[in-house]
C-alpha cells in the first residue's frame, strides 16, 4: 500500500491506523463458569502498534479474530511482521487504560510501501508515483512562497 | 465478545445437551416496551402455571419494523396449541417454535453483540426461567493475558477494593505492552521471574513508552 492508497482509503471512510508493529501473536481470549467448568473462548491476533505522532509515539493495541474454520489457530498467519510498518483497516476504536484500542475486521493488515512503484508514506505527499495524484494531494504539498 | 454474551452462550450448553426448541413470539401492532414487558410477564405466568417444569431462556430483540419481541430457548416439548391460546390470552400475536440443534442457540447471541437501543438501557437483554442454574457474569472467570497479569499484580502489591482502580488498569496495560514486545510469559517479569521477584529498574529497562508509576 502506498500513500496514495491509503489516503484514498482514508477519504473513502476506512478507518485506518498506520504504524509500527512492536508485537504480533495469537493468544487464546475467553471465559470459563466456575460452575459448570465450560468454556467460551475466542483465538485473536492482537498487535501492539507505535504510532507516530508529532511527540512521540501513542501505543495501539489491535486484535483479530482469528477464523473459527482455522484448522489450528496456533500457526495461523499473523499477517504482519515485527519492526515494519502496516496499515490497519479497523472497525473501532477506543481510548483505554492510556492506550489506543482497536478491533479489525477480516481484512489483513498491509504493508506501508510494498507495493511495486509505490510511494512509501514517510515520502512528501504528492511526490511521484505510479497512479494519479489526488487533487487534495496536491493542494496540501503545493509549497507556500511569501 | 462481551461476558454476557459469554455467559448467554454457556447457559445454552447447560440447557439442553442435543437440541432445543426455539420460540418467537411477536404482536400484530407495534407496542412500546413498557407494554411489551408487561404482556411479557402475563405470559411466562400463565406459561409457568401450565408447565411448572419449564425452563429456558428468553431474549428480548428489537426489530428495525416491528418494534421488540421476545425469543425463548426452551429443552422440552411444549405444546404450540396450548402455547398459542396462552399468547393470545396475554394479547400476543404470532408464534413460531423450531426445534434446533444447540449450536445454533448462538444465533440468538447474534443480538446481544448488537447495538443496545437507547431504549433498552439497563435493561436485561436475556435472562433465564424455571428451577435451574443459568450462568451469570459473576460466575465467568476471564481468561486472557491481561487478566492474568492483573491477578500476578493483585497478588505482588496487595491490591484489594476499587481504590485506584484506573491507575492499576494502566499499570497493567503498560506490563502487557511490555510483555508482549519483551516476549515475557504472561504474568511474569523478564527470565520468567515472578513479578514480585522483579525490581522496578527490570521491568522498566529499555521501556518506550511513559512508566505509568
Amino acid at each position: 500500500m502506498n500513500a496514495h492508497e491509503l489516503l484514498r482509503k482514508v477519504c473513502t471512510g476506512h478507518v485506518m491506523l498506520v504504524g509500527e508493529v512492536r508485537s504480533a501473536e495469537i493468544k487464546e481470549s475467553g471465559v470459563v463458569d466456575k460452575n459448570s467448568g465450560l468454556k467460551v473462548s475466542v483465538w485473536l491476533l492482537v498487535y501492539f502498534v507505535e504510532l507516530p505522532r508529532e511527540n512521540g509515539f501513542l501505543v495501539a493495541k489491535i486484535t483479530r479474530r482469528v477464523p473459527r474454520d482455522a484448522a489450528d489457530p496456533l500457526s495461523y498467519p499473523a499477517g504482519a511482521e515485527r519492526g515494519k510498518c502496516y496499515a490497519f483497516e479497523v472497525e473501532c476504536v477506543e481510548w483505554k487504560h492510556g492506550f489506543v484500542s482497536a478491533r479489525m475486521g477480516m481484512a489483513e493488515p498491509e504493508q506501508i510501501g510494498s507495493a511495486e512503484g509505490g510511494t512509501p508514506v514517510d515520502a512528501p505527499l504528492g511526490a511521484a508515483s505510479g497512479g494519479t495524484p489526488l487533487s487534495l494531494v496536491l493542494l496540501r504539498t503545493t509549497p507556500r512562497t511569501p | 465478545m462481551t461476558k454476557s454474551k459469554s455467559a448467554f452462550l454457556i447457559s445454552t450448553q447447560i440447557l439442553g445437551k442435543q437440541s432445543l426448541y426455539m420460540w418467537t413470539f411477536t404482536f400484530k401492532e407495534v407496542l412500546s416496551i413498557k407494554d411489551t414487558r408487561k404482556r411479557w410477564n402475563h405470559l411466562l405466568t400463565l406459561m409457568r402455571a401450565l408447565w411448572p417444569l419449564m425452563c429456558g431462556l428468553r431474549v428480548f430483540e428489537m426489530h428495525e419494523f416491528h418494534g421488540l419481541h421476545v425469543h425463548l430457548v426452551t429443552n422440552r416439548f411444549l405444546d404450540v396449541n396450548e402455547a398459542r391460546r396462552l399468547a393470545q390470552q396475554a394479547g400476543w400475536g404470532r408464534i413460531d417454535v423450531k426445534q434446533i440443534p444447540i449450536e445454533r442457540a448462538a444465533y440468538l447471541g447474534k443480538y446481544l453483540s448488537k447495538e443496545r437501543p437507547p431504549c433498552l438501557k439497563r435493561w436485561r437483554l436475556w435472562a433465564g426461567f424455571g428451577e435451574w442454574d443459568w450462568t451469570k457474569i459473576k460466575d465467568l472467570i476471564t481468561q486472557s493475558r491481561f487478566s492474568t497479569i492483573y491477578r500476578a499484580c493483585k497478588e505482588w502489591l496487595g491490591w484489594t477494593g476499587k481504590k485506584g482502580f484506573f491507575e492499576r488498569m494502566k499499570f497493567v496495560a503498560w506490563l502487557e505492552f511490555r510483555s508482549a514486545v519483551e516476549g515475557w510469559m504472561d504474568g511474569c517479569g523478564p527470565g520468567g521471574k515472578p513479578l514480585w521477584m522483579c525490581c522496578r529498574e527490570e521491568l522498566i529497562e529499555g521501556a518506550t513508552v511513559a512508566v505509568p508509576f
